[in-house]
């Protein structure tokens, strides 16, 4: 059994390529800044090499983020046009999911470049705006799995499990409250 | 830094975009389902079917 030429899809695989390698690699931005924020990493001179892996990750992110809207443009059966890659829910392919996609497509661009302009915003703004980069994640997440054609696929969804566990692990530790021990230290000096 | 993240960005897409198509070939693809069978099993079946006898021509007799 053979299917379809691979080069008639050669956009819309592109396309879908480039988009794993995308998730792939704000996956990985998102939990080196998880882990660097937790605080887990407390040998001498590695967080500025995570920290310059996290910017690095970050920026071939949004490339690959850009090249995953731009090749849909070349899909002859989508045919999204402009705007439909670049105003959300414009797109008649599952409207709602493309959508969130391009959401986080620039939540990512805002989020990820306002780096650059923390010194004029002010660095309180930006790490409160920087906090957020957790919703791209997540949004990305989702539209994989409403609007991505491998989200039906067990190597994708195992993809999603495996990286998604330490994310959600490491975020979990971000926003719990200070450990028991630190709680009980204090009530005890209280006492 | 900046250029080994983009060669392993690079060579990553490429895996894939060459995993994804051989999936497509294959028949595979989660999208667009099974694959139809080759045309020359299609003419293959059709030239194997038993060849039909015209006994009769005209009904009755």
């Amino acid at each position: 059994m053979t299917g379809p030429n691979p080069y008639d899809y050669i956009w819309w695989l592109a396309s879908r390529a480039s988009g794993i390698v995308a998730l792939g690699l704000i996956t990985g931005s998102v939990g080196l800044g998880l882990l660097m924020a937790s605080k887990l990493v407390r040998r001498r001179g590695l967080k500025p090499k995570l920290m310059k892996l996290h910017e690095h990750l970050a920026l071939t992110g949004l490339v690959s983020i850009a090249v995953h809207g731009l090749t849909l443009l070349g899909d002859r059966w989508l045919n999204p046009g402009l705007a439909g890659i670049a105003i959300p829910f414009t797109m008649s392919y599952r409207p709602l999911f493309t959508g969130l996609g391009i959401v986080a497509a620039y939540l990512a661009a805002l989020l990820g470049l306002s780096f650059y302009a923390r010194r004029r915003i002010g660095t309180r703004v930006w790490r409160r705006m920087h906090r957020a980069t957790i919703v791209v994640y997540a949004l990305g997440v989702v539209h994989a799995l409403g609007a991505g054609t491998d989200a039906v696929t067990i190597w994708f969804r195992l993809f999603l499990l495996l990286s998604g566990a330490p994310i959600l692990f490491l975020f979990l530790m971000r926003v719990m409250p200070a450990p028991a021990r630190t709680v009980a230290t204090v009530e005890g000096e209280r006492a | 830094m900046t250029r080994t993240i983009a060669t392993v960005a690079v060579c990553t897409f490429l895996v894939a975009w060459l995993f994804l198509a051989s999936q497509l070939r294959a028949g595979h693809d989660p999208a667009l389902g099974p694959a139809s069978p080759p045309a020359k099993h299609a003419a293959a079946a059709t030239h194997n079917s038993a060849p039909v006898l015209v006994t009769r021509t005209s009904g009755g007799g």
